[in-house]
């Protein structure tokens, strides 16, 4: 074999180094065209994670998705999030074919997600549209994924730990 | 500023308005030239559009617009040469006998400059009667008649051949027409002029028709630089008729944001009642418009497409989740938490006004709060089963607080709304945003710093 063929051969197989967006709190930063998830209990500080993933990636547009919504907007500013770049859907049961819709249209370089646990299909759904769109999804929920949790290419668990002086 | 003419010269039949109309999206000085008998026995009666692109020189290179008047033209299924020179009856001759270079021009061009806006019979006679003498006089081409002493042209042809020459050699200026494009947009379908869907009772194929439909109207629309906010849609079946009204929920640009919100609709409709017999016509007329992202500015940058495909998006899930749904937020000078934004279809980039920190989740209704021992529990109305074991927080910290109260000039629904909200960290370091009612005392969960 030549030495040609031996460097395509080597160029194929080495895995591909995924994009990521800048992130201040995770040194690899977040994957692009794949799903990340941020779990914690109610007040831990997931969504704040978030916003401040979208406030330090200031160019890209972002689509928040959510079944019941409870996101908060005024919130969003004093995190340093510009509102106009931020898509918010409220889809009720049907928050993954919103979800989809969004990672087609390729607007948005972020897809937030706050929705019910969801199956290992889906998921796998999720993460196809995700890679197709070279867009990361942040899944927000309570517990982490545990069974079938495979497409999730990143799990983060939120916790501020024991409390600590907000002055 | 020179003259510089781009002309669309149309072979047979052809929505001259229509495409004219469309064209306005490339200069707003159009002029038409309407049907002419066809020059060459079994040949095809010509048409003309006249765009001036002299003053554009800084939005588009004419390489761009060829081509977009290439696709353009394809829209509208029609077979057109486009020809492009400094005046008008050089970028009509040139269009006519496919040239670039006026030099090389037959006399038979002469007819374009003789009356380059109109067809006149008796002028194409006239100039039918030169041609024969200037043959009969060894000239060939254009640039030969041009050659000649205007004193010459004078004692042969008369004023006429004069003027023919001052127009060769620009030295005579046109008055353009004024074109005025039809007040309401409708496009209109016949099937039996489609081979292909000679019946047609099915959403996909009706489909198929619209998208060529919507694809032409979409174009006059962006001629106007306008998007269509609602629309009718008129069906005639072989024996009776459908129609819809369709008011979109986000006005649409382009027929790749119109077409699903179509398809949604019709699909839906379709479930409850198909249709009972073929299609024969299809009339999609355009009611109500508003003004478009941009105008001519943005012409060939992609922030227009953009705004397009973000309009396209929110339509088709405010269309499928329901109005108010897909939104941007804005926010508003309210102290009241509840009231503090607004949903809106387009951001309007509001600073913030200086409150206190924010919790990233509010609860639509605020959950009532009881303690239990050192612990702070959520209260449930009685006969309810929780689906889990309740959450208890135990408070490490309280912050606050920050009263909100509402005076009753300013609202007097709201009279007597006093509320006192603490950030409380509890033992495992999460953080709630509680609200006491001071005349009452009870506490209620509003909110997480999630």
């Amino acid at each position: 074999m030549s030495l040609a063929k031996l460097a395509e051969l080597r160029t194929l197989i080495t895995p591909r180094k995924r994009e990521s967006f800048v992130f201040s709190e995770f040194q690899n930063g977040i994957p692009r065209g794949a799903v990340t998830e941020l779990s914690g209990a109610h007040g831990s500080g997931k969504t704040r994670m978030a916003l401040k993933l979208i406030a330090e990636n200031p160019s890209v547009h972002v689509a928040w998705v959510e079944d019941q919504f409870t996101a908060y907007p005024c919130a969003f500013p004093q995190q340093g999030v510009q509102l106009g770049r931020v898509l918010f859907a409220e889809a009720e049961d049907q928050a993954l074919w919103t979800a989809n819709q969004m990672l087609r249209s390729g607007i948005f370089g972020i897809v937030v997600i706050n929705t019910r646990p969801l199956e290992q299909i889906e998921l796998r759904r999720l993460q196809l549209a995700a890679e197709q769109a070279n867009t990361a999804v942040l899944l927000l929920s309570e517990d982490p994924t545990i069974e079938g949790a495979w497409p999730i290419a990143l799990q983060l668990q939120i916790n501020r730990g024991s409390p600590r002086r907000l002055k | 500023m020179n003259e510089r003419i781009a002309c669309i010269l149309v072979k047979g039949t052809a929505p001259l308005m229509e495409l004219a109309e469309a064209c306005y999206r490339f200069s707003p000085q159009i002029a038409v030239r309407e049907a002419e008998p066809p020059r060459e026995p079994g040949g095809k009666s010509t048409s003309a559009i006249f765009l001036e692109i002299g003053k554009c020189t800084n939005l588009y290179s004419e390489n761009t617009l060829f081509l977009r008047l290439a696709v353009l033209v394809q829209r509208f299924g029609v077979v057109a040469q486009i020809g492009l020179a400094d005046d008008v009856p050089t970028a009509l001759a040139m269009a006519r006998f496919g040239l670039k270079q006026k030099d090389k021009l037959p006399l038979e061009a002469l007819f374009d400059y003789a009356s380059p806006f109109k067809y006149d019979d008796a002028v194409h006679k006239k100039i039918l009667g030169m041609i024969v003498t200037m043959r009969m006089l060894g000239l060939e081409k254009l640039d030969d008649f041009a050659k000649l002493a205007t004193r010459q042209l004078a004692s042969r042809f008369g004023s006429d051949g004069v003027e023919l020459s001052m127009r060769i050699q620009k030295k005579s200026i046109l008055a353009w027409p004024r074109f005025t494009p039809a007040e309401k947009i409708i496009e209109k379908v016949e099937l039996h002029e489609l081979a292909e869907f000679q019946s047609c009772t099915d959403l996909e194929p009706l489909l198929f028709i619209l998208k060529s439909a919507a694809d032409r109207a979409m174009a006059r629309l962006r001629g106007r630089a306008q998007r269509v906010s609602t629309l009718h849609l008129l069906l005639d079946l072989e024996k009776g008729q459908r129609e819809w009204k369709i008011e979109l929920p986000v006005p649409q640009g382009s027929t790749s944001g119109l077409l699903p919100i179509l398809r949604e609709r019709l699909n839906h409709d379709f479930a409850k009642a198909p249709l009972e017999k073929s299609i024969v016509r299809v009339s999609l007329t355009v009611l109500e418009t508003v003004p478009s992202h941009r105008g001519q500015r943005d012409l060939f940058q992609t922030t227009g497409d953009a705004n397009e495909a973000w309009d396209a998006l929110v339509g088709r899930l405010c269309q499928r989740l329901g109005k108010d749904k897909a939104f941007v937020a804005n926010l508003a000078e309210d102290y009241l938490p509840e009231r503090a934004w607004q949903r809106a279809l387009e951001a309007l980039d509001k600073l913030p006004t200086e409150i206190p920190p924010r919790p990233a989740r509010v609860l639509k209704k605020p959950v009532p709060l009881h303690k239990e021992g050192i612990f702070l529990v959520p209260s449930m109305k009685r006969g309810t089963v929780p689906k889990k074991a309740p959450k208890k927080w135990r408070i490490a910290e309280w912050h606050g607080p920050e009263r909100i109260s509402v005076e009753w000039w300013m609202d007097p629904q709201l009279q007597g709304f006093n509320r006192d909200y603490y950030r409380l960290v509890t033992e495992g370091g999460d953080q709630l945003w509680v609200f006491s009612v001071p005349a009452r005392g009870d506490y209620y969960l509003h909110g997480y710093f999630d």
